[in-house]
């Protein structure tokens, strides 16, 4: 099947004495057969190279042939390898051996110490800028970039609707199955409606739609500036005048937190239907007890706190998503990894500030 | 000779949906030549090289490489015996960002061959000293090079199997004429010591005149004439007329005839 053209057997070697036969093909990809002996060899060098036996050669065979000899070509080279010889010694004379510094142990230990007081510190410088735009767009409200807001509207608030429906539907589906089963042992089966009600609206709706959102918008936000920042387009945004931060990083964080509230919202919506449809069959506590129930028992700041949490969420998302977009290095391996890095971050801090406002929420008595 | 013909092509026709780039193309390339491709731009010479480097399946003609028909349609298996023997040089650099240039150049050189790893890093490093790039780029990934490192580093890697095809789309584009120059003597070097077939697009007339055998012309899909440079600025076709009929080409010439 592959075959060589030439019928000039592969590379071989042969010790005579103090010199080295050099027979066969000498090019790229038939030197295998004597790489290994050949290193083993070159230690002891210079050796006497003959030559006459050599069919091919290309610049990598000329280059393991310089590790054997002085230097010098081989004897009985054919003259038309003459150039090839002499242009591979000049240039593998400038070239090194290894110059690549090892790092040591302690050296990798402080960087990866280090590495997410970075990532922080570029978390408070974007919402410092971020923080500086917003101040300036609330005097000059025109400098409102409306177009972009809007698509990330669309993007990630109405390209979102049907996940996120769909997820919450099963997420209170859920909720009211588990609840449920413990609720019916007691024939507290009525009580369902505050548990699903306040765990969805409290925690759940919020929670859900906040790690849906890190998952597409997020993860989308950090590898569109991660490749902008690849090309220079962000530069090149500078050197024309206009501010990334007004133009790529308002837009993201504004429409976000737009998007969120309204998402969370859906999300508990969808959650109830999911619910009331569990707990009709298994309880048999159907849609006019829940219509009739909710407003009564659950007063109307359970879902306002889930709202607002909603908000803080989303701030956090978009946040998260631009400073680990601005500070890729614009490779491909780095905006992988920096999309990655942006969603868990945001779930981690999604995560983190849920349980703060827990404490705080219960110091307050909401 | 016995040898087979590097490149056949007959009647190439490509398109992008509706747009045809080429309409009929027919070109050879001998062995050892070194074959200019010029024409204007968007006149289809970046995607002639994707044609011949089996990147880009021509939807009518006939491509023959070292003798072999082949088309891209066919099987991996029998097209990287092929594409190994082909070196490419994209116009854009296309290293791979998150390697070093060592690791570029090494990258065909450990996948396709089982020599040892203290080999694959010598034979790297000699491409690196070959192009001349520094002893202190190897190390260094593509993001810290400047434009003709880049240049040189993609001729570096496109070498590291010792291809006998070279394609290079607009090598020189964008350096200073010094750089540009050391390029051309680069090629000129490497191609008559390593037995290289070249293929060059370029729109740098000095390349064309030091480092080619003969200049094909890319125009309204075909190819209009192929010739010497000296012969083909020289031409009364319009068109050819019109591209070497500039102030640079005036300039070079004058110089050079004298
Ligand atoms: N991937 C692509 N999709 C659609 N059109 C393309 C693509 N690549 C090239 N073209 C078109 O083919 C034509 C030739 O392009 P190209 O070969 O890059 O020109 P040049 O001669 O300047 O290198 C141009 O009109 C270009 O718009
Ligand atoms: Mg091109």
């Amino acid at each position: 099947m592959s075959a060589p053209l030439s019928p000039s057997p592969a590379a071989a070697l042969r010790v005579v004495g103090q010199s080295l036969h050099l027979e066969g093909d000498w090019t790229t990809l038939r030197l295998s057969a004597v790489a290994d002996e050949a290193l083993a060899l070159a230690p002891q060098a210079p050796w006497r190279l003959v030559a006459h036996d050599l069919t091919r050669l290309d610049s990598n065979g000329a280059r393991l042939i310089g590790l054997l000899g002085d230097g010098g070509p081989p004897e009985g080279l054919d003259p038309r390898w003459q150039p090839l010889v002499t242009l591979v010694q000049g240039a593998a004379a400038e070239a090194p051996r290894s110059a690549s510094p090892r790092r040591g142990v302690l050296h990798r230990i402080g960087e990866r110490g280090l590495a997410p007081l970075a990532s922080l510190r570029s978390l408070l410088t974007i919402l410092g800028q971020l923080l500086l735009a917003l101040l300036a767009l609330l005097r000059d409200p025109r400098r409102l970039r409306w177009r972009e807001t809007l698509n990330v509207l669309t993007a990630s608030g109405a390209m979102a609707v049907p996940i996120i429906a769909l997820l919450a539907f099963l997420l209170g589906g859920v909720l009211a199955y588990q609840g449920g089963i413990q609720l019916r042992l007691f024939g507290a089966n009525i009580f369902i409606v505050e548990l699903v009600t306040l765990t969805l609206f409290r925690e759940f709706g919020p929670l859900i739609t906040a790690i849906i959102v890190a998952g597409r918008s997020g993860a989308a936000f950090t590898a569109e500036l991660a490749t902008m920042r690849g090309n220079r387009e962000i530069d090149a945004l500078m050197t024309l005048g206009l501010s990334p931060v007004e133009r790529l990083l308002l837009p993201k964080w504004l429409g976000l937190v737009i998007a969120m509230p309204l998402l969370t919202a859906l999300a508990n919506a969808a959650g109830l239907v999911g619910a009331i449809l569990v707990a009709d069959g298994l309880l048999g506590v159907g849609f006019e007890t829940f219509y009739r129930r909710v407003p009564e028992v659950v007063a109307a700041q359970h879902f306002w706190v889930g709202i607002g949490k909603s908000v803080v969420f989303g701030m956090v998302i978009a946040l998260v998503g631009c400073s680990e977009g601005m500070r890729a290095r614009g490779d491909a391996e780095s905006i992988g990894r920096n999309t990655t890095a942006s969603v868990v971050q945001s779930i981690f801090w999604v995560i983190v500030l849920d349980a703060l406002f827990s404490i705080l929420f219960n110091e307050l008595g909401w | 000779m016995d040898v087979p013909t590097p490149i056949r092509l007959r009647a190439i026709e490509t398109r992008f949906g509706a747009t045809r780039v080429h309409r009929g193309v027919d070109l050879e390339v001998r062995r050892g030549e070194a074959l200019g491709l010029v024409g204007g731009s968007g006149s289809g010479k970046s995607v002639l090289l994707s044609v011949i480097s089996l990147l880009k399946a021509p939807s009518a003609g006939e491509l023959a490489l070292f003798g072999e028909r082949l088309d891209s349609a066919m099987d991996e298996a029998t097209l990287i015996p092929v594409r190994r023997r082909i070196g490419v040089m994209f116009q854009q650099g296309a290293l791979f960002s998150s390697l070093t240039v060592l690791e570029n150049v090494m990258l065909p050189l450990s996948e396709h061959s089982d020599l040892p790893a203290t080999l694959v890093e010598e034979f790297a490093r000699l491409k690196i000293a070959l192009v001349g790039l520094p002893a202190a780029a190897a190390e260094r990934y593509p993001r810290e090079l400047s434009g003709g490192m880049l240049k040189r580093a993609g001729v570096a890697r496109a070498l590291a199997l010792d291809p006998e095809l070279l394609l290079l789309d607009e090598p020189s584009a964008g350096l200073d004429p010094v750089s540009a120059a050391e390029l051309d003597a680069l090629l000129n070097t490497l191609r008559h010591a390593l037995g290289l077939t070249l293929v060059l697009v370029t729109h740098d007339l000095d390349s064309l005149f030091t480092v080619t055998d003969r200049v094909a012309y890319l125009g309204q899909g075909r190819v209009l004439a192929v010739a010497p440079a000296t012969e083909l600025s020289e031409s009364r076709e319009p068109e050819i007329a019109r591209y070497f009929g500039n102030a640079r080409a005036a300039r070079f010439r004058a110089p050079g005839g004298g």
